[in-house]
């Protein structure tokens, strides 16, 4: 019975989904970006981090769609390579914050008293101090690189889905069903997994979306300051960072648009995706 | 009032001491020495007693809960050591970065809040209308488009192809600091920093005028004959602010972290810059005393906003708590 009620909300969700033109057009767009990134440099053979052999600046060529760089590496190449790079930080990051992030919202919101208490304020002291800050301090401490800027994105992003869970558990534990688990004797950690889990898990699921996008962005923020991914390996915001010589910025719009506008497809694709699923699944709430 | 602006004012002082603890612990982390960097030059040559000798002197030889209240207490006394870098106390490094911050974090939270509320409620007075999809569009601009890449079609835009305005500096020459030239330079890194914020307010604003709007007293005042624009301003606006500034207190953060991007792109000459440069340098005394000075501003930020919701909110304002 209560898998068959799963299987039908599911379904709905889906349908609902699917209604959603924008939503399932940036799918389409994200799938496409995806199998692009990976599935391209195994027929453009270009080296992203060697010099072409055309020069400094070279215009878009056939042989190099976007032409090259200031040290004349193929553009296209770098922005590929750097697509591999962010997309694997902002999804790797994510997961990061949210595994992080929702036990201990769980248990914030659970046991409250002293765990509540730390927690929550945790919470706060985090959320004051700018995160780009923080970040910036970490990459000071310890030199950038990829898996650092993975953990320290993911950890940073910790608050967000400690603080939706919370909020979401307390308005779940008033529930009856909840109280009578508890008035059988049934354990917490049972509790917890089987009856109050399940229900922030959509929210959790939305937020993951959006925060996919939030840590391409930061990634890109840092990489453009170059204090992000280091060269030779592009990322999109280092990419962007040459253009921060005016040379660069205005006669060699090939050398920083692309990695721009993919950053800016992406990072909307998700977020309209992330609308589309908070749509179908149509919870209640706000972000 | 009082005992609400007290008990948040405490809590700021918690969250304050929590930032400051955390930034302490994590540069104490720091491989390397800040004796080895005072010392400088090239380390083989330096002997290790020296580096003691001046560890000493710091008193870097104690545990770092020690290290901290004794920091803590210089910087209530308004000293917040030296820079590694410069040999020039902190403060006076800091000090003269604070006016060009807040200049351009106070303007661009005020530009994002002229853009986003009336678009806001255009939107939620008439959903699905026109104004309400160009509303979205934008916010969704706002939200998407990194805030560098916004600053650089910025450029693009208004320095190269039409020479229109200044893209780096907060003055044209240092010898002539007038508010005119002041406002040219201003524009584009304000307009950079403020679209980022603009998406959050304008939701937040149409969501909740969208339920203002739909209130039991907007139906009563309008039944009672009170004029539309006294309806969607006096009544629902009033009630739908409230939300909005919680959402600005919450990006205070955001655009303080939007800022070191947008100064260092425009060259201006406030904290974010010199947080990056202290940074590319790992000046960590300079480094800590601008977490403490960005602290600070979003905490008084928070207290700011705290008491505008009590004022606003005449339930906290009669509150006891």
């Amino acid at each position: 019975m209560a898998k068959e009620k799963k299987d039908s909300y599911l379904k709905d969700a889906f349908r609902r989904l699917k209604r959603h033109k924008l939503a399932m057009i940036s799918l389409a767009v994200l799938i496409i970006e995806v199998l692009i990134v990976l599935i391209m440099p195994l027929f453009y053979k270009v080296d992203p981090n060697a010099n072409a052999g055309v020069g400094f600046y070279a215009k878009p060529s056939a042989q190099h769609l976007l032409g090259t760089d200031q040290v004349g590496r193929d553009v296209l190449a770098r922005v590929l390579s750097g697509g591999r790079i962010s997309l694997l930080i902002g999804f790797l990051s994510s997961i990061i914050s949210m595994v992080l992030g929702v036990p201990l919202g769980l248990v914030a919101g659970y046991y409250k008293g002293a765990f509540e208490q730390i927690i929550m304020r945790l919470t706060e002291i985090f959320q004051t101090i700018p995160t780009m800050v923080l970040m910036l301090v970490l990459v000071a401490i310890f030199s950038p690189s990829v898996p650092l800027l993975i953990a320290i994105i993911g950890v940073l992003g910790w608050t967000g889905y400690a603080r939706l869970v919370y909020s979401s558990v307390l308005a779940v534990s008033q529930k009856e069903y909840v109280e009578s688990a508890r008035a059988i004797g049934e354990k917490d950690r049972r509790i917890l997994v089987k009856y109050i889990l399940p229900n922030v898990i959509t929210p959790v699921l939305i937020s993951f979306t959006f925060g996919i996008a939030g840590a391409i962005l930061e990634e890109s923020g840092l990489s453009f300051l170059g204090l992000g991914v280091q060269m030779p390996q592009a990322s999109w915001g280092n990419i962007l960072n040459s253009a921060r010589n005016i040379t660069v910025l205005s006669a060699y719009a090939w050398c920083w648009i692309p990695a721009g506008v993919a950053l800016v497809i992406t990072v909307s694709a998700i977020n309209f995706l992330g609308d589309g699923i908070r749509d179908a699944l149509d919870t209640s709430i706000k972000i | 009032m009082t005992k609400y602006i007290i008990k948040r004012a405490g809590i700021a002082v918690v969250v304050f001491l929590g930032i400051t603890l955390l930034v302490y612990v994590l540069i104490s982390l720091t491989p390397g020495s800040p004796a080895e960097m005072m010392v400088g030059g090239d380390l083989s040559k330096i002997s290790p007693e020296k580096v003691a000798e001046v560890e000493k002197q710091l008193g870097l030889d104690k545990p770092v809960f020690v290290q901290y209240i004794k920091w803590l207490g210089n910087v209530l006394k308004g000293d917040f050591g030296t820079s590694y870098k410069t040999s020039k106390p902190v403060i006076d490094e800091i000090i003269p970065r604070l006016k060009p911050t807040l200049i351009l974090t106070i303007t661009s939270t005020i530009i994002s809040l002229l853009i986003a509320v009336p678009l806001g409620v255009v939107s939620a007075y008439k959903p699905y209308s026109a104004w309400d999809y160009i509303s979205s569009a934008l916010a969704f601009l706002g939200t998407s488009v990194p805030n560098f890449f916004i600053s650089l079609i910025l450029i693009f835009i208004f320095a190269v192809k039409i020479k229109l305005l200044p893209v780096s500096g907060m003055y044209a020459t240092s010898a002539n600091q007038n508010i005119g030239s002041l406002i040219v330079h201003l524009i584009l890194p304000m307009t950079a920093l403020s679209l980022q914020s603009v998406g959050g307010i304008l939701r937040q604003t149409r969501g909740s005028m969208l339920e203002a709007l739909h209130g039991d007293y907007i139906r009563t005042s309008r039944a009672l004959g009170v004029s539309e624009v006294r309806v969607v301003f006096r009544h629902g606006l009033r009630n739908a602010l409230l939300p909005v500034l919680t959402v600005i207190g919450g990006r205070l953060p955001f655009i303080i972290g939007g800022a070191v991007i947008t100064e260092q792109i425009f060259s201006w000459p406030g904290l974010g810059s010199l947080m990056v440069t202290s940074i590319t340098g790992r000046d960590y005394s300079v480094i800590m005393g601008i977490t403490v000075f960005i602290a600070a501003v979003v905490l008084i930020g928070n207290i700011i906003i705290d008491i505008c919701y009590g004022l606003a909110d005449p339930r906290i304002r009669q509150s006891r708590t």
